[in-house]
């Protein structure tokens, strides 16, 4: 991630900042200038709760580039309450086997990776278990 | 002037697939399109445009501006490009130059597929070179690896239709069974279920084994017009029409993760338009990049019923000698995945098939074949049908 993205996407890493379309009321994450629903630039920028639900997750063995180190780590696709979906990684869990479908999840800020090509320790969201396990 | 149909292939030419490291991109390319004008008895000068599907030269050997490079060290001089669309880049390739000739604009055209993956040897560079077809942002950040997203499927798959990981583990015994016939095949190596399953985990609950191997290859055809065909094979094999179909880039976007939505759409367009069913189809080449993907993928181009696609594995229907075989080639597991060179392999393979050379692993009775590519997770989808004139 350039210097550039980086700061260009922080609100939507740091805050869940997405879009609302006020014509189709269709709702985007991250953060976009047109509704590819309706072709509406009649956006505002609203943040999502933060609180969904887990749709399926893994157990990530070979890591993707930059998170080789951190192996092995859950990935998860999430569905907040608002019906938008993410892909993030589900942390502090100490039983895999308690990891249930449907889950209660809340996103949570966390350090994504230390180093990158411009040098930038990047943070963002990852998802948890809102009750713990 | 009577409207174009169809585009046949009139030559084709492919490198075995595999560790090529003797070999420079510009070899291996040279190797496929040298033996595709022998193959074909065309001149070099009468190729009108070169066609270079590629995924990650870039990435790969720092260079880009293919279509040049290529045509520098092979001597055409045509109009050349290259055209990137993930791992289906030499689908797409195809499919661009079958919609040239079709618009009239040309007679005969070449498409090379190529890729040079091992001037990369360290793995998180490979993953970083295969994570620039998802959505490298809010996927791969996030922590997505091509295996965590067909992971994901195979779950959803295993939980809604009661797929197997045995059944998932028995696509890769088919296809190295496949390969092992196959001379230009990567890997002529047999497996057992327990071998696939007991490999080191990659994401649960795939292993090592699910997934295809880093390749090098080029392979390459040559696509003339209908009525330009006939001067140069009696029997052409024709390409009768190529769909793409589109789905999200990132797989949290799509509606379900147990269909590929693009493939489904380019699928049914293709039986539609040609008043064809599934039973019309003889064999397929589909892009197995994890097996989980042939499951899927089968099911997503209406060749087995939805959810089927890990029981009609297991009984065999998709076996060489089967109702419906699929990947006879080994496919992109067994075969071999220089991602932008599977497309024009898969084309090469149906055109084997046609013409009666596949040796070992030849179909009988042949009425339509089908090959299917996908770019990324499934974001991108080509389903072209062959058949032979009339």
């Amino acid at each position: 991630m350039g210097v550039a993205q980086s700061w260009r996407t922080q609100s939507s890493r740091y805050r869940l900042a997405g879009s609302k379309c006020n014509e189709c009321k269709n709702y985007y994450f991250p953060v976009t200038v047109v509704c590819s629903n309706c072709e509406s630039d009649n956006l505002e920028v609203i943040n999502f709760k933060g609180t969904g639900k887990l749709v399926e997750w893994t157990r990530v063995d070979e890591g993707a580039s930059g998170f080789d180190h951190v192996v092995p780590y859950y990935f998860a696709i999430i569905q907040l309450d608002e019906g938008v979906r993410l892909s993030a990684q589900l942390v502090s869990v100490m039983d895999e086997s308690k990891i249930t479908d449907g889950m209660p999840v809340r996103m949570t800020f966390r350090k994504l990776m230390e180093s990158t090509r411009e040098g930038i320790i990047e943070y963002g969201f990852k998802a948890e278990p809102v009750n713990p396990i | 002037m009577k409207q174009r149909q169809k585009v046949a292939i009139i030559g084709t030419g492919m490198t075995a697939f595999g560790d090529l490291y003797e070999y420079e991109i510009t070899d291996i390319s040279n190797l496929a399109i040298f033996e595709a004008l022998r193959s074909s008895k065309v001149s070099r000068k009468l190729i009108e445009s070169l066609y270079v599907g590629n995924m990650g030269s870039n990435v790969f050997e720092n260079q880009e501006n293919l279509g040049n490079l290529i045509s520098t060290y092979s001597g055409i001089k045509s109009p050349s490009f290259k055209i990137q669309a993930a791992e289906a880049s030499g689908a797409v390739a195809l499919r661009t130059a079958y919609k040239n000739i079709l618009s009239e604009s040309k007679d005969i055209v070449m498409v090379l597929g190529v890729e040079k993956m091992t001037e990369t040897t360290k793995q998180p560079e490979l993953q970083h070179a295969l994570a620039t077809g998802l959505d490298t942002m809010w996927e791969t950040k996030m922590g997505a690896t091509m295996g965590a997203l067909f992971a994901i499927m195979a779950k959803s798959h295993m939980k809604k239709y009661g797929t197997t990981r045995e059944q998932i583990a028995q696509v890769v015994v088919k296809n190295h069974n496949n390969g092992a016939k196959n001379p230009k095949a990567q890997f002529h190596n047999k497996l057992t279920i327990e071998k696939v399953m007991n490999s080191k985990p990659v994401a649960t609950p795939l292993n090592l084994f699910d997934a295809c191997a880093m390749s090098d290859g080029a392979a390459s055809v040559i696509l003339a017009a209908e009525d330009v065909a006939y001067s140069y094979d009696s029997d052409p094999i024709f390409i009768i029409d190529s769909k793409q179909g589109f789905a999200p880039i990132a797989l949290h976007q799509r509606d379900s993760l147990t269909e590929f939505s693009g493939t489904k759409f380019a699928a049914e367009k293709l039986y539609k338009d040609h008043s064809i069913s599934n039973k019309d189809i003889s064999f397929a080449e589909v892009h197995d990049i994890f097996s989980i993907s042939e499951i899927i993928a089968i099911e997503s181009l209406g060749l087995v019923p939805v959810g089927e696609g890990g029981k009609a594995t297991e009984e065999g229907v998709t076996s060489l000698d089967g109702e419906i075989p699929i990947n006879t080639s080994g496919g992109l597991k067994a075969r071999g995945a220089p991602l932008g060179a599977t497309g024009i392999a898969q084309a090469i393979e149906v055109y084997e098939q046609f013409k009666g050379s596949a040796e070992k692993r030849q179909v009988k009775d042949i009425n339509y074949a089908m090959s299917h590519s996908m770019g990324g997770s499934g974001g991108t989808s080509v389903v072209t049908l062959y058949g032979r004139g009339n």
